[in-house]
């Protein structure tokens, strides 16, 4: 789980530079999103190495922290594939 | 759309069941303490929950403020120690009779059993908001 989190890093950091030129305000907003989520998933990362190594015991708010994460990440999911179908949708434009 | 209030409306509402049952546990744990640290037998705990202002989103845009319970635990101020007749007991008394904590077996059960079906009652709330929320998820979802 851990180096999927940070593969996202690496997309964020690959589309900085897409932002710094100015590009749509819709991609600076996806990529905010996608910071947060990202947090949230390291978060309840974090929470599962604090009660697997049982520096916590509050087994609710982890499996909480974790729901959030999880459903955090399916809205993310979702919206980028709106955003996608948007795209190819312009894509089979005729011109 | 926001469930992280209701998340955090039932994370209150578990943690004090928690506390809950950690004190009927405690005070089952302890039935036969006669002696405590403080001398004198073990007095019975009791969890007295009480509200608190919270400042979460969801029930404020309605002009609400979301009351959240808070567990305290205080000792029991009227408990009355079991006096059981044992003279060969080291606490015994100079009539022969040991102080045993007033702790009632059964009403601890109850708490416990009432303390375990509220904190399900409280799953089964979190749940609710969380399958309402996939399936606002799902609308996107052709």
């Amino acid at each position: 789980m851990v180096s999927s989190i940070e593969a996202i890093a690496g997309v964020t950091q690959l589309t900085e530079v897409l932002t710094l030129s100015k590009q749509e305000k819709v991609t600076n907003q996806f990529l905010l999103e996608l910071q947060k989520v990202n947090d949230k998933q390291i978060a309840s990362e974090h929470l599962l190495q604090d009660l697997a190594s049982g520096k916590t015991d509050n087994i609710h708010h982890v499996m909480m922290s974790l729901e959030d994460a999880k459903m955090s990440l399916q809205m993310l999911v979702q919206v980028r594939n709106k955003l996608l179908e948007g795209y190819q949708e312009v894509l089979r434009m005729q011109v | 759309m926001d469930y992280s209030s209701v998340f955090a409306i039932s994370a209150a509402g578990m943690d004090v069941q928690r506390t809950r049952l950690d004190v009927a546990a405690m005070n089952i744990a302890n039935v036969n303490t006669s002696r405590s640290s403080d001398g004198g037998p073990y007095i019975p705990l009791t969890a007295v929950t009480n509200s608190k202002k919270s400042f979460l989103n969801g029930l404020q845009q309605l002009g609400y403020f979301n009351v959240l319970p808070q567990a305290a635990v205080v000792e029991q101020t009227y408990s009355v120690p079991k006096l059981v007749f044992e003279p060969s007991h080291p606490d015994a008394n100079i009539d022969g009779f040991v102080a045993y904590p007033g702790v009632d077996t059964v009403t601890e059960m109850m708490n416990l059993m009432t303390a375990v079906r509220a904190y399900e009652a409280n799953t089964v709330a979190l749940n609710a908001a969380k399958s309402m929320a996939l399936k606002a998820i799902d609308l996107g979802r052709v």
